[in-house]
């Protein structure tokens, strides 16, 4: 894979505008994916409103709120999961390498293979743990056994779990432990070497030790990459994340440098929430 | 990396695949009503069969011929015997399924799941022959022992063998229905000092009457439609019944045994396909039955 | 819906509850006669509660004494025709009140094989359409439906359909091809419900799994859910293998009741008439051998009669068991080897 950017699309003039005004002059690097005023309803249900911000390589972002706020929701429109939804309809503009992704035109399986996903609950597939790694890249096209080999062991060690799964690849990868699992689906993701990872929540199912362990492991993976967490864990956003974004009520709030969201809070609503008024 | 096909025209593949395989079953499904409803209604159309005579006539004889060189097409006997058989059937069987369903989900579980529910797949899987074979030589047997009865045959030992048949389908979708209600139902009526059976009946049973009654209705489908075992041991003399122990003919025996012997087309073989019709109307009656019974706890 | 504790309280009360079920209104309160009365009620309540367990357990006996005495009958009155020497290999004579059983065996399978062929594929697909592809709509509603009106059909039904489009409509007369579209019929209602449930079953974790890692549902289909749902199909599609093998109904005016007088099985000349693999002669399964000769009344007939039929269950029962083998031995592949 290469990092060649793709020819911009249309509205790519108003579109980099646009970010420059967003990310401010310290950036050098354009915003590998923004959003621009998106909305999402299920059905007649307004789950986003107008919901606009921008993700650079390198930095890991957490999206924080109370349950129901749409922070799920927005992570879902990144890679327009929710296109699965029935009745769930997307508005506005998802910029991902310089062209918007939200059309009908857009290719979904060439987009959600450069923006990987890790959900709540490890969700390995009842296949060995080779196989869960190898079995996407061989569906987009990469049948050599070698490079296959090659790629899990690359995935594996990026995810920091090699050396306790190098002996049993062809082990079944659900008797793995809850943490393992979780380290495998990150494996499995960044084995299509995507520049953009969302993970939804991935540490509520674990226990504390899986959890340092992943939190130490995004660190790692966010070289060259935008991670995107959400997280219901207000600890764990100032741990790992360089911003944050705060929801409330299908609405981004506020966004900044974690440290000024969490010290130095500049919304009522944000401070009610930090001091644990609502959650 | 290598590019294969594009994901898009796979998906596009898939979808096709896959939309004609259900589209095929479909066509199937629309071509048999609008043909066996064809034939059937020919007889009334074509033949002149008279649809009053057709629902309430008594005579049935393909063989013989009346005046006008018609058939005689009162088929109120066999109409008769089918209802009769089938609520008897269903009479006999829906206690003890339902009696059994209780046992194995709520009295024990274990054993319910481990051993009676692999024995009454077995019973779903016993061929309607066989079930024949075992009531024209021990159910009809009986019949004479007990009864005195000449024959044996008739309409009770064909709903008792039915019994048997339908006995596992009642059954299996009772213990679905049964193990549907959620368990905080049966807490919350033992919590306030209610004995199991006490539980059992006001709360469970109630929370799964429309379930259940969709299970007996299933059970009442396959009663009504069942054609070997019951021609095995109900005589089969197109008349009518003169009483649970007397030979007589169902809908399907009768399409059992005239259907190969009239050529296509003469009136004899279309009044067959009206009772085929027939058959076909009373299996839709009963989906749309249990349809409605879908849809009803959702109003309550 | 119904609220358990109100239906409960409201629907006795003799469940003990409090006094509040006591109703003395206007009577005066009396402490004893109030316990004595609620321990009559209770006792009543307990004794119901043995009683209705024991009705229960006499039911439950019965059933099982009923499954039981079934099978055992058949074996008793017919294994001693079925290890008779010949009864397996030889092909019948006197239209079946002689010999042994072995095309109808043979013809049996055959239906069987051609009925598999036909019906998993297009029960696999119409399942997986309906799972993975089929949005909550009409589409959906109405293929459902068409499934469910299949499954309630009395196969006697099914079976004049087949004789007017394939015996006489498309000229294929009594023939194995078409008692195994019949069959096909029969079989689809039951094998698509099965696969269905069997994908459904399938967490949508691995679907939401497949679909973020830009693959598409046709691949989530065939490489992740199908696999996962493997074991529970093949339950599925072998258990309905049984019920088709008992099949007769549908059969008797589409494969008819007779099988050729002598069959070749070496012979690759898929025209003949006495080609055991033509598969457009008429052909006769052990379930119609068994209608067609039940009323004989020579000793001989009726021993092949009951040979027949502890043959047709004890292929049944293999079936049974094999379906729950085949079942948890795929699922231990399927996930791990």
């Amino acid at each position: 894979m290469n990092d060649s950017k793709q020819t911009a699309a249309s509205g790519a003039a108003v579109a980099d505008a646009f970010a420059s005004e967003q990310a401010g002059s310290k950036l050098v690097e354009k915003p590998v994916l923004y959003t621009h005023n998106v909305n999402v309803w299920y059905n007649d249900h307004h789950a986003l409103d107008d919901t606009s911000l921008t993700f650079n390589k390198g930095e890991i972002t957490a999206l924080i709120g109370p349950s129901g706020c749409g922070k799920s929701t927005f992570l879902r429109c990144l890679n327009l999961m929710n296109r699965e939804i029935d009745g769930c309809q997307i508005t506005g503009d998802i910029i991902y390498r310089d062209h918007n992704i939200n059309t009908p035109e857009e290719d979904l399986y060439e987009l959600r293979r450069s923006i990987g996903m890790v959900f709540q609950q490890p969700n390995p597939f009842p296949k060995s743990i080779y196989e869960n790694i190898a079995f996407a890249p061989r569906c987009h096209g990469l049948r050599d056994k070698a490079s296959l080999d090659q790629l899990v062991e690359e995935s594996l060690r990026g995810a920091a779990l090699w050396d306790e799964v190098k002996d049993k690849l062809k082990k079944s990868a659900q008797d793995l432990s809850g943490g393992q699992q979780q380290r495998l689906c990150i494996a499995r993701a960044l084995a299509l070497k995507p520049d953009v990872i969302l993970l939804d929540e991935p540490c509520s199912a674990l226990d504390p030790i899986s959890t340092l362990a992943i939190e130490q492991l995004m660190t790692s993976i966010a070289d060259g990459r935008a991670i995107i967490i959400v997280t219901h864990n207000m600890e764990q956003a100032t741990r790992v994340s360089n911003r944050t974004a705060f929801f409330y009520m299908g609405e981004m709030v506020e966004t900044g440098e974690t440290e000024q969201i969490f010290n130095a809070p500049r919304t009522e609503k944000l401070q009610d929430y930090l001091n644990g008024r609502f959650s | 990396m290598v590019k294969t096909m594009p994901k898009r025209r796979l998906e596009k593949v898939g979808l096709s695949v896959t939309g004609a395989c259900v589209a095929l079953v479909t066509l199937v499904v629309l071509a048999l009503i609008f043909m066996v409803a064809g034939k059937g209604i020919s007889a009334f159309l074509k033949d002149g069969v008279n649809p009053v005579e057709f629902f309430t006539g008594t005579k049935w004889d393909l063989q013989n011929t009346n005046d006008a060189g018609m058939p005689f097409t009162g088929a109120l006997p066999l109409i008769v015997t089918s209802f009769t058989v089938m609520v008897l059937s269903t009479l006999f069987a829906l206690p003890i399924a339902i009696g059994s369903a209780i046992f194995a989900v709520e009295i024990h579980p274990d054993f319910g799941r481990k051993v009676f529910q692999p024995l009454v797949e077995l019973l779903v899987g016993i061929p309607s022959v066989v079930f024949g074979l075992i009531g024209f030589h021990v159910v009809v047997a009986a019949m004479k022992l007990f009864f005195g009865a000449s024959t044996g045959l008739g309409i009770l030992p064909g709903a008792i063998v039915l019994a048997v048949m339908i006995l596992p389908t009642i059954t299996t979708f009772s213990i679905d229905a049964l193990r549907a209600v959620p368990a905080s139902y049966r807490q919350g009526s033992l919590a306030l000092g209610c004995t199991r059976w006490q539980t059992i009946w006001h709360v469970v049973l109630y929370a799964a009457r429309p379930s259940l009654i969709t299970a007996t209705i299933l059970g009442m489908t396959r009663a009504f439609g069942e054609t070997l075992a019951v021609r095995m041991v109900i005589g089969g003399i197109e008349a009518m019944p003169q009483g649970l122990l007397s030979p007589a003919s169902t809908i399907t025996t009768t399409l059992t045994t005239s259907m190969a012997v009239y050529a296509d087309g003469t009136p004899q073989a279309d009044v067959l396909w009206a009772l085929g019709l027939l058959l076909m109307a009373m299996s839709l009656v009963f989906i749309l039955i249990i349809h409605l019974i879908g849809k009803g706890p959702q109003r309550a | 819906m119904l609220n358990p504790v109100e239906s409960v309280s409201g629907a006795n009360g003799a469940a003990g509850v409090g006094t509040s079920g006591s109703g003395s209104v206007g009577s005066v309160y009396d402490p004893r006669a109030e316990r004595a009365r609620r321990d009559a009620l209770r006792r009543r309540a307990i004794a119901q509660d043995k009683f209705a367990t024991g009705v229960l357990t006499v039911i439950i006996a019965l059933v099982l004494a009923i499954v039981g005495a079934m099978v055992f009958y058949i074996l008793f009155e017919g294994v001693g025709t079925l290890v008779q020497p010949g009864f397996l290999t030889e092909r019948a004579r006197a239209n079946g009140t002689a010999g042994g059983v072995a095309y109808q065996l043979f013809d049996s399978f055959f239906l069987l094989v051609l009925t598999l062929l036909i019906s998993v594929p297009v029960s696999l697909g119409a399942a997986v359409f309906l799972v993975e592809y089929a949005p909550d709509g009409p589409v959906k509603r109405i293929a459902s439906t068409a499934v469910e009106t299949l499954s309630s059909l009395p196969s006697i039904v099914v079976g004049m359909f087949g004789f007017l489009v394939f015996s006489v409509g498309f000229g294929w007369k009594y023939s194995i091809i078409s008692g195994a579209v019949a069959l096909t019929m029969f079989n689809i209602p039951i094998l698509v419900r099965a696969i269905q449930q069997a994908l459904e079953d399938v967490p949508r974790a691995q679907r939401d799994a497949c679909l973020a890692m830009g693959l598409t549902r046709w691949e989530a289909t065939v490489h992740v859910l199908i696999p996962s749902a493997m074991s529970a199909i093949v339950t599925g599609v072998v258990l309905s293998a049984g019920r088709v093998f008992g099949e007769a109904a549908a059969l008797l005016f589409t494969s008819g009741m007779s099988s050729p007088v002598r069959l070749n099985f070496l012979s690759l000349n898929f025209n003949s008439p006495s080609c055991a693999w033509n598969i457009f002669r008429p052909g006769e399964s052990l379930a119609v051998h068994i209608y067609k000769i039940y009323g004989e009344g020579s000793a001989e007939a009726q021993q092949i009669v009951w040979g027949t039929a502890a043959l047709l269950m004890i292929c049944v029962l293999i079936f049974n068991v094999a379906a729950r083998i085949a079942g948890r031995a795929i699922s231990r592949k399927v996930t791990g080897q």
